[in-house]
């Protein structure tokens, strides 16, 4: 291969590369944050927006595939794990278990009741796949409110109505709970009745237990009766969750409010009371309103879950990292700041060691991060601190290559052969350790890529690729170098 | 310049032996009397609740007590940072219900403290801790038969073996030193680990190259003993200038790379060193010592 056409590839090369990096600098630097929230919604939520606002947002998202991703890690954000409740599960039908094919069935139309969920909560770039027989993930970036999203997508959607059992629970009293909120004694509680806790905001918005209330144990109405849910706000302007029942569902309204006359209604979300009217006559609409001191977000959030309905199996969580968005900017600070310092070491080691040449080796090595940061933004790859790592560890290893073949040129020179020679044959004898020596780290971070592990994979990968491309910056791109510098130079005693 | 030193590495491979030898030992002893390495909740299952208390006047007895009061254990550690005030909290997986174990906790610590910061919240349940767990003995195991294979197939059986108790050795070094520290087992060391190995290999095989070379004339192959010595000393260079840039950039890693990535930087330099020192003292002598059992058929290459 003759010198012009080898100068020619390297520049295809580098040309690439410059064009994948470019895109991730446009992305981050150029857009703005509102921006690139916007471009990370999908089509039907940006409807409202005037023409050439959506035609910026299209070219965006197009970009977009050709970045660099944060991981959850970096920009914070939920990774959640969700399995069947299987324990749960058997209580509720009575011992009965399903079979494998009715869960995976089961799993299906939870994704589609996530999917619709998390679509409509306008987070960006959600991923929801499989993992296993019967595990959902779900990943959430971005999150700047982890705790929301997580209930937008925890929220079972149980919605249920019950009475209250108001003798028992005016017989409840202070002294029959422990510590801990827990009933110590459970024989007052009657086979008919179970015992529920109305859940109230404390000063802090979390929402704690506030009293012990005894229900009626007969569910008079759930969730599958709810043709419509929406968010209204009352006379005082505070938010509420009103939904529509379907004809079933408002017969059953209407006989349950009919028979009920005076007692109170408990309304039961996933578990917790949230509000408990008096019911003064009979409703015939089928239109229920749900108030509980709820946020305007909260309203939404509460409708959405209502209106995606509920999942058909009880689910639990398997795994969950969550990340605050603070965590991850310091973990990116932290990680360029570790990367510049060592790579500065590095570059400074090579120089006062190698001279001129060590500036040969140099030169590759920043060749070596470009192509690579180049190659992982075709990949529209997702890095992780990890990931960061494995650029780091790149950096110590990339200079490898370069110490092997300048000690295997020291040595030729010592037997005396010319410069040119020299050259040629510390290549040709480095090669093949060079090869070797890499191909075995490849089989290491080969395995570890299988890992299932999201952040290790991308461990493995920036490794991988650090390497395979460390072997044409440090060989080829150098041995053009070498052979450009001796001849346009004339040197007769190399600088190594 | 390092090429010109002569090391009589080989012929003192006994006091390599001993050093490593104790090292690993105690490591073991070590692990023994503690039932075991101290596992991170990726291996042990387990929540974690890892919050910035911005009062920087509150002392870490105050939030074990507030631990303590749900109930859920006392397991509490400071995070060392010169700037912020930060905890991890850690208690037991449940069967389920983990999500209300750390909301408890969360509101536990909001009624006590205020306002805080959650920087990060981990739930690992049981099953996935036992498949996380299970993977992890399988892949380590696929990891060096593959080793093995390549290493075999490039040079022969023996450099193989020695090759694979090279890395087995720096791996026990590295286990005997994060328990002898304390420190907890979880993915992140597991990913080091794998990555030692892959880095202690590329070392080693840069000698057994030198020494595969260097055999190829049978008056060399004589004189065994001194070709694999000498071959050693032809790559003391690069072996150290390669380490030292490495050591370099891990360095770093280690001092600036924030929290989360200072133990794996730290089970990284061990491996490091423990590779490099590996590559030089232990391969290469188990190589002779091989030969000394069964010489070598002098392959005409």
């Amino acid at each position: 291969m003759n010198k012009t056409f080898r100068i020619v590839i390297v520049l295809i090369v580098i040309g690439i590369a410059v064009w994948g990096f470019s895109s991730t600098y446009i992305w981050y630097f150029r857009y703005t944050k509102e921006d690139r929230e916007l471009a990370n919604l999908t089509s039907e939520k940006l409807v409202d927006y005037p023409d050439e606002k959506r035609l910026k947002i299209k070219e965006m998202k197009k970009l977009r595939t050709r970045i660099i991703n944060l991981g959850l890690d970096l920009q914070g954000g939920i990774y959640m794990v969700l399995e069947p409740d299987y324990e749960e599960m058997k209580k509720r039908s009575g011992g009965i278990e399903l079979t494998q094919d009715e869960i995976k069935d089961a799993m299906r139309r939870v994704i589609e009741i996530l999917r619709n969920r998390v679509d409509k909560f306008g987070v960006s770039e959600p991923t929801i796949t499989t993992q296993g027989e019967d595990r959902i993930v779900v990943e959430l970036p971005g999150s700047k409110d982890p705790d929301r999203a997580k209930n937008v997508v925890m929220g079972r959607g149980l919605l249920e109505f019950l009475i209250v059992d108001e003798d028992t629970s005016s017989n409840l009293r202070r002294d029959m709970f422990d510590d801990n909120g827990n009933l110590i004694d459970s024989s007052i509680i009657s086979e008919t009745s179970m015992l529920s806790y109305l859940w109230v905001k404390n000063e802090f918005d979390v929402r704690e237990r506030q009293r012990a209330v005894v229900l009626i144990n007969e569910v008079l109405l759930d969730g599958s009766s709810i043709k419509r849910a929406q968010v209204q706000t009352d006379q005082f302007g505070k938010p509420e969750v009103v939904f529509s029942l379907n004809t079933g569902g408002a017969k059953k309204f209407l006989r349950l409010t009919e028979e009920n006359v005076g007692k109170s209604l408990a309304i039961v979300l996933d578990g917790k009371i949230l509000s408990m009217p008096l019911i003064r006559e009979r409703i015939p609409g089928g239109q229920v309103r749900i108030t509980g001191d709820f946020t305007m977000k909260e309203a939404q959030d509460q409708a959405l879950v209502l209106r995606a309905g509920a999942f058909p199996v009880p689910l639990q969580i398997a795994e969950q990292r969550t990340i605050g968005p603070s965590l991850g900017e310091d973990s990116i600070e932290a990680g360029i700041k570790a990367a510049i310092i060592g790579a500065i070491g590095v570059v400074l080691f090579m120089l006062i060691y190698y001279k001129l040449s060590g500036f040969i080796a140099d030169i590759a090595l920043a060749l070596n991060i470009f192509l690579l940061l180049g190659a992982l933004a075709w990949l529209n790859f997702t890095l992780t601190l990890p990931g960061i790592a494995g650029m780091i560890l790149t950096v110590g290893m990339a200079v490898d290559a370069n110490v092997i073949i300048f000690e295997r040129i020291k040595e030729e020179i010592r037997t005396g052969k010319t410069v040119t020679a020299s050259i040629q044959s510390g290549y040709e004898k480095a090669f093949r350790t060079i090869l070797d020596a890499n191909m075995t780290t490849l089989i290491a971070t080969f395995v570890l890529s299988q890992f299932g592990s999201g952040p290790i994979k991308g461990f493995a990968i920036t490794l991988s690729i650090g390497i395979v491309v460390n072997m044409f910056a440090s060989i080829f791109v150098t041995k053009l170098l070498f052979s450009m510098g001796v001849d346009i130079f004339r040197v007769k005693k190399l600088s190594i | 310049m390092l090429s010109s030193l002569n090391l009589k590495i080989i012929q003192y491979r006994k006091f390599t032996y001993i050093l490593s030898a104790v090292i690993i030992f105690s490591g073991i002893i070590n692990i023994a009397i503690h039932k075991g390495l101290k596992m991170g909740i990726d291996f042990a299952g387990g929540n974690i609740v890892q919050v910035d208390l911005l009062d920087k006047g509150i002392e870490i007895g105050e939030v074990r007590g507030v631990l303590i009061s749900t109930g859920y254990g006392n397991n509490v550690r400071k995070i060392e940072d010169p700037v912020k005030n930060t905890y991890i909290l850690r208690t037991l997986t449940h069967e389920k219900d983990n999500d209300k174990v750390i909301e408890d906790i969360k509101s536990a610590l909001t009624y006590r403290f205020g306002n805080v910061i959650f920087e990060r919240i981990d739930i690992v349940g049981p099953r996935i801790s036992k498949y996380l767990l299970r993977t992890s003995y399988l892949i380590g195991i696929v990891a060096l038969a593959l080793i093995l294979l390549y290493t075999t197939f490039r040079f022969r059986f023996r450099f193989g073996v020695a090759a694979i108790c090279a890395l087995v050795h720096d791996v026990l070094i590295v286990l005997s030193l994060i328990s002898f520290l304390g420190k907890e087992m979880d993915t992140f060391i597991l990913a080091a680990v794998l990555t030692i190995i892959g880095y202690s290999l590329n070392d080693t095989i840069v000698i057994f190259d030198r020494i595969r070379e260097n055999l190829k004339t049978s008056k060399a192959y004589e004189n065994y003993e001194v070709t694999v010595n000498t071959s050693i000393n032809q790559s003391l260079s690069r072996t150290v200038i390669t380490s030292m840039t490495t050591l370099l950039v891990l360095l770093s890693l280690y001092i600036f790379g924030g929290n989360t990535m200072k133990d794996f930087a730290f089970a990284l330099i061990v491996g490091v060193i423990a590779g490099t020192y590996s590559s030089m003292f232990i391969a290469s002598a188990l190589v002779v010592e091989w030969h000394r059992w069964k010489p070598e058929k002098v392959k005409k290459v």
